[in-house]
């Protein structure tokens, strides 16, 4: 058996021996005048012919756990090879560890594939231990932070085996290397919301102080300022002096700054923030007057959205558009 | 229309402001705006050398100025896909191939090139893409049914509109194999034993709606799960607590459209990240907020708001939301994407990337174009020379209108789905 795992090969192939005699290859249609085909190595097609020969009898041998790896090496998106091998493991009752291991390498050959982190997942499932599963998703993301599989799999590890305590400081560690890294943020919130909530003021307070402190590091940074735009849409939103503070002293000091880039004085992620956060404290003037020089000049790309932002805005003004024409006076 | 002399970027100047506080992200955003400037140069002013280039390209014909979709090359490139065995490299596709036949058939359909003579072609490559048990489609021979597949299967058989080809699909089995997937959080399973994402939702609902499969059964809890990968910023991921993502927020958007619940999300916070996807510099959009752009987000970014202008109009939204019904066009700038798409991703071979330093491949033909149909508005706003003009597409299921039309008319007078298999 031990040959399989390893991949060794002898003289006659991989098929040549004894042990795969008794099986007939189930060969893919080809030569037809089917579109879309590939030409696959004959190696690749002698694996999938051994393969699906398995598959139809049902095998959940060791033998078929051993093919399903070399299938998988040849293509590690065919999520038939995944879920029979799933099969296998179960049948077999396999040390799960040593999977988790496979996995690990299969992860780290090609991190961007569904099926790998699906088979992670399902396997710390059945092992019901999540305890690698931090140290894993971190080495992951050291290499490519963004990663979206490795943090839906840190979150589904967090959540189920409840290992939120270092958490915070995990997403502040990456907000220190990167703090437009957004897959963080978006990570610092899933945290709070799922340990203490947004509901306790110390909390809010605590956040809105941390998304100001970075928002200032870099005004054209627009990932704080959707955080701060999450908090200040919350129901329980109450700290307007607050963020009205710290807004009035972020544009206020970014319009002091001198001379340069034309973003220096106008980041666009503090002047749309500024539209929401206006507009909804009782200052629609300044969040019109801000649309309008957003449209025009800070941000023209978007200047469709910003003229939409202001109609809402105003809603006088919108309504009396599509207010009927009053009758002519008798 | 913008004058080719207009596509100069703002005096040359890159839009990526760093705050004098460089990270990898703004490394890799001044890199990519640097990579797409190449191609945004003024027309009027241009060395006789780049003009040259642009010309040898085909970009450029004749004394015309206004820029072209290089549709012949590209028919090619995609035709080629179709009939000769692609490479040994295309083995990681191995388990897509009702994918690789949709994209490619969806773009031909899209460059008015549907390729009549391979329908007998395609629909064996899809029959031997059936899955045992008439369970939806598998990603290739004998593999198991998958609900991704199954959707890009019927997408194809929709786009050759051909009655054998709809043979192909057994309406009972496949609502019994989207039965078996079902959730108890309102999701669905991508095949018996895999994950339940927004895209295994909108990948069922989507098929169901166009089979007329789509009961209460099968339709309940869908809007919530939708609601529930909602995030702070307004767009939609993965599963609950994921990152807002381009392509989990077309399927949401998508799916929500098909079940007549676009109100079931925050629709304002939803159309505040869309507008904020379009990139300032390039035009096309990113799929998250700092990444990088790509072109096939200029279909799953690009058509959420055709989706909810369509609905606007209808009067189907809220007031606030309504104002969308006003806007003149789509919510982002369609010039804009336009160029990115036409300047920046075509390959002069044929075919279309995801960015300029990237390569082509089917899928960013696929989605480059459908997002350029898209933004076309029905052919009311063309950039480039007005051949550039392509067939419109259904912005909810990225098929050609009228061969969805056809395909639903097939099967709206049948009897509703029986679950069970019977047994006389
Ligand atoms: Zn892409």
């Amino acid at each position: 058996m031990q040959q399989h795992d390893e991949g060794g090969e002898d003289a006659g192939g991989y098929f040549g021996g004894a042990e795969w005699a008794d099986v007939t290859p189930i060969d893919a249609p080809e030569g037809d005048e089917a579109c879309a085909q590939i030409n696959y190595t004959s190696e690749f097609a002698e694996t999938m012919g051994y393969f699906r020969a398995v598959l139809r009898a049902d095998e959940r041998s060791k033998r078929a756990l051993a093919l399903t790896a070399r299938v998988i090496a040849g293509n590690a998106a065919n999520y038939t090879a995944w879920f029979f091998r799933r099969e296998c493991l179960k049948a077999l009752g396999e040390d799960l560890k040593k999977e988790l291991e496979f996995a690990t390498n299969a992860a780290l050959r090609s991190p961007k594939n569904y099926q790998i982190w699906y088979h992670r997942r399902a396997v710390v499932e059945m092992l019901g231990d999540g305890s690698d599963e931090l140290e894993f998703t971190e080495e992951i993301l050291m290499d490519d932070s963004k990663n979206y599989h490795a943090w839906s799999h840190r979150q589904f590890a967090l959540q189920r085996f409840d290992l939120w305590d270092g958490e915070i400081a995990f997403v502040e560690k990456l907000l220190q290397m990167d703090v437009r890294n957004n897959s963080a943020w978006n990570q610092r919130w899933f945290v709070v919301k799922n340990t203490t909530g947004f509901d306790d003021a110390e909390i809010r307070e605590r956040e809105l102080t941390f998304a100001w402190t970075q928002a200032k590091r870099a005004p054209n940074n627009e990932s704080p300022f959707n955080y701060l735009r999450g908090i200040i849409r919350l129901p329980s939103f109450v700290e307007v002096s607050l963020v009205r503070n710290e807004l009035d002293g972020l544009l206020h000091y970014v319009k002091a700054s001198s001379e340069g880039h034309p973003n220096k004085q106008n980041p666009p992620p503090l002047l749309g923030f500024a539209v929401d956060f206006y507009g909804a404290n009782g200052e629609p003037g300044l969040a019109t007057e801000l649309c309008d020089s957003l449209a025009a000049e800070h941000d023209p790309i978007r200047r469709k959205y910003w003229a939409y932002r202001r109609e809402q805005l105003t809603p006088n003004a919108a309504s009396a558009e599509v207010a009927p024409v009053p009758p002519s006076a008798p | 229309m913008e004058s080719m002399t207009q596509v100069a970027r703002e005096g040359a100047r890159l839009a990526a402001y760093d705050d004098d506080e460089p990270t990898e992200s703004s490394m890799m955003q001044e890199d990519t705006e640097r990579e797409c400037a190449r191609f945004y140069v003024d027309v009027a002013s241009a060395p006789e050398t780049f003009l040259g280039g642009m010309r040898s390209m085909g970009l450029l014909r004749g004394n015309d100025d206004e820029m072209h979709l290089l549709r012949e090359e590209t028919i090619d490139y995609l035709r080629r896909g179709l009939t000769i065995p692609l490479g040994a490299s295309y083995t990681s596709l191995d388990a897509s191939r009702p994918w690789l036949l949709y994209w490619m058939l969806q773009a031909l359909d899209l460059l008015d090139a549907f390729p009549s003579d391979l329908v007998a072609g395609v629909r064996l490559a899809l029959k031997e893409c059936c899955a045992a048990g008439s369970l939806g489609f598998g990603g290739n021979f004998m593999q198991v049914g998958h609900t991704a597949p199954t959707y890009a299967a019927v997408l194809a058989i929709c786009i050759l509109d051909d009655d054998e080809a709809f043979q192909l699909l057994d309406r009972d089995a496949i609502y019994r194999f989207f039965m078996s997937l079902k959730h108890p959080s309102g999701g669905f399973r991508v095949q018996p034993d895999g994950e339940i994402d927004t895209r295994g939702l909108y990948t069922v609902l989507a098929v169901a709606s166009i089979l007329n499969i789509l009961t209460p059964e099968l339709t309940e809890g869908c809007a919530k799960f939708i609601a529930d990968c909602q995030t702070y910023e307004g767009g939609i991921g993965g599963e609950p607590g994921n990152e807002a993502h381009g392509g989990y927020a077309f399927c949401g958007i998508a799916a929500l459209a098909i079940l007549g619940e676009l109100d079931a999300i925050d629709l304002d916070a939803f159309v505040h990240w869309i507008a904020a996807r379009q990139m300032r510099y390039e035009g096309g959009f990113q799929g998250r907020t700092n990444k990088l752009v790509d072109a096939c987000y200029s279909f799953w970014q690009g058509a959420t708001p055709a989706i909810l202008r369509e609905a606007a109009v209808r009067g189907d939204l809220h007031s606030s939301i309504g104002a969308l019904a006003g806007v003149e066009g789509l919510i982002y700038d369609e010039e804009r994407m336009q160029q990115y798409i036409i300047l920046c991703c075509q390959q002069f071979q044929g075919g279309l990337r995801d960015k300029p330093s990237k390569r082509r491949d089917q899928y960013h033909t696929c989605y480059a174009l459908s997002g350029l149909s898209v933004a076309q508005l029905g052919g009311s706003k063309v950039w480039g020379t007005q051949t550039n003009r392509l067939v419109e597409t259904d912005p909810v299921y990225n098929i050609e209108r009228e061969k969805l039309r056809r395909a639903k008319e097939r099967f709206a007078d049948l009897p509703p789905p029986v679950l069970s298999e019977s047994t006389d």
